[in-house]
């Protein structure tokens, strides 16, 4: 059972004035003294935001982790790309969504969460960088609950 | 010690990151209205692409060497800047934002770190994190880092960093420094410093402090000083309060008509005026100015201006553009072929400053809801989704921008698209 407590969200309009005019007349609220910093998405989903880009996921290279055309992907550059990362790479001329995986035996590949899209051993690459990795992706649940099978 | 970082050819930096298929292709940035070329690749400038020429000079070598042209996207170009002055400032805690594209830092107080160690780490992380590599030069002053920037990217283009740190290191940077190639000097000094024999940065080191002065300027005089080790022009961490924001660009045709130029102008104010509001701003007054093209040798020129003094000061678009049009109304006459008009906000002040007028409270608490509003929409839906109606729709002043890359990082529907 999926426990949701729910908060109070915060617009997207950075802050509420308390005064809109700048002529201040009245009485405090008694609330003042107890408001507390409303919630941001941006707080959730962004831990460096000068490093931080959106990016739309095209395709269905990665269904099996649940990821669908039309995605959007928060990509940190910050973020040191790590076994079995979600990775945004510049694969010949295009950005590619690829999970990373770093083994011993069988060397760096890219893997795609999509049975139709054979693993990439990155040293048969020419023209190959990592641009990222992906830290979070918004869906859009409620366009998408068409596709379960429930 | 103070550093100077720098972007290596920003623009065109800006525009490969979100592009991985022009990597390792020469790439080129235009200039407003596409008329000349103010960035390079480095695969652009090996084929001879020189800095400022106008595109038709270049046309045939682009076409012969598949040159890719962009133009320039200045909504990229100052979200990256601002996203890399602010990873800088996650390294160096002293810092003068320099130009776009330049920021000078203290490393003050690294004395007992290995100084390279950190600027190298730094250097690494900053080009990493944005994806628009840099180079960092250090020296004992302004002038000499910039010699040591210069050094680091010709020299030592894959470490990025190179430091002056001994006085072999300086005189060796100097002897290898043209005198035109000094913070500061410029050809036209140059040229006059090659007639009496300076012809390196070492020459200029060499001369009289005090002749510097008397033949050339106070300026020239630091320079001198700066590049004997002597540090002169302090680092400028305050950055004065804006004064006044302003915004002017040419036209793409000239315009003769009263009506495309206030549609211009109005667009002009609509973007000041949101520039005004996000830095939390009122205006106290405007100034408008219309201009033709000075560099034509046959058009006859004009050049007026016209100030004027808001009722309250303000941020409200609708007002601010009213009375900027006014302003054009009374300086506009027919018969030039005017090249481009400008519009300045004098007078700011934060917006709580309470120069209200009383008896316009009122209206004011409704113009602060309605422009919210709209600023919100427009920033939800792409800039001027709702406008003021005197901004139009016919554009025809616009810039030439054929070649527009998409905003990759402030317009949702232009982020990168992932297979």
């Amino acid at each position: 059972m999926a426990n949701i407590q729910v908060y109070r969200f915060k617009q997207s309009d950075t802050e509420l004035p308390l005064f809109l005019s700048n002529i201040q007349a009245g009485f405090p609220s008694p609330a003042d003294d107890y408001l507390e910093e409303c919630l941001s998405l941006d707080d959730i989903c962004i831990s460096n935001a000068a490093s931080t880009f959106l990016g739309r996921v095209t395709g269905q290279s990665l269904k099996d982790v649940y990821i669908y055309d039309g995605d959007i992907a928060v990509i940190d550059k910050s973020e040191k790309p790590e076994h079995k990362d979600l990775v945004v790479c510049a694969i010949d001329g295009e950005f590619n969504a690829k999970i990373l995986h770093i083994d011993k035996l069988q060397g760096i590949r890219l893997l795609s969460a999509n049975p139709d899209y054979p693993p990439i051993i990155i040293q048969e690459l020419t023209d190959f960088r990592i641009w990222g990795v992906i830290t979070f992706v918004i869906q859009n649940v409620k366009n998408r609950s068409n596709d379960w099978h429930y | 010690m103070i550093g100077i970082i720098d972007c290596n050819n920003f623009y065109a930096s800006c525009e490969r990151n979100f592009d991985p298929s022009i990597n390792g292709l020469p790439v080129v940035v235009f200039s407003n209205n596409d008329g000349a070329i103010i960035a390079r690749s480095e695969e652009a400038k090996a084929l001879g692409i020189t800095m400022a020429i106008p595109i038709f000079e270049v046309k045939k070598l682009m076409q012969k060497h598949n040159i890719i042209g962009y133009s320039s996207n200045y909504t990229l170009y100052g979200d990256m800047s601002a996203r890399i002055k602010s990873i800088i400032r996650d390294f160096f805690h002293d810092v003068e934002d320099y130009s776009i594209d330049e920021s000078f830092v203290s490393c003050k107080g690294f004395k007992y770190r290995d100084l390279f160690t950190y600027v190298k780490d730094a250097r690494d992380k900053i080009s990493h994190w944005s994806g628009v590599p840099v180079s960092i030069g250090i020296g004992a002053t302004k002038t000499l880092a910039k010699v040591a920037n210069r050094i680091a990217k010709k020299k030592y283009r894959d470490v990025g960093v190179y430091i002056i740190d001994t006085e072999e290191k300086r005189l060796d940077a100097l002897r290898n420094t043209d005198v035109t190639d000094v913070w500061g000097v410029g050809h036209r000094i140059g040229k006059r410093l090659n007639s009496v024999g300076v012809f390196n940065a070492y020459d200029l080191s060499m001369v009289d402090e005090d002749w510097a002065k008397r033949q050339f300027s106070v300026v020239l005089q630091r320079t001198v000083y700066e590049l004997q080790g002597l540090s002169c022009i302090p680092l400028e961490l305050v950055q004065p309060a804006k004064q006044n924001i302003a915004s002017q660009k040419s036209f793409g045709i000239y315009q003769t008509e009263f009506e495309p130029i206030s549609e211009a102008l109005a667009n002009y104010t609509a973007r000041v005026a949101e520039k005004l509001r996000k830095q939390k701003f009122v205006a106290g007054g405007l100034t408008v100015w219309l201009g033709t093209n000075n560099f034509s040798k046959t058009d006859a020129q004009y050049f007026p201006e016209i100030s004027t003094v808001c009722d309250v000061p303000t941020d409200y678009t609708p007002y601010l553009i009213k009375r900027a049009v006014e302003g054009l109304k009374a300086i506009y006459r027919k018969g030039y072929l005017y090249k481009r008009v400008g519009v300045m906000l004098t007078d700011l002040r934060n917006n709580t400053d309470g120069t209200q007028n009383l008896f316009l409270a009122d209206t004011r608490n409704k113009e602060i809801e309605i422009i919210k509003k709209v600023d919100r929409i427009n920033r939800l839906n792409g800039r001027d989704t709702v406008r003021s109606a005197q901004q139009g729709f016919a554009r025809e002043w616009k810039m030439k921008q054929e070649h527009l890359s998409p905003k990759y990082t402030t317009r949702l529907q232009d982020i990168i698209t992932i297979k």
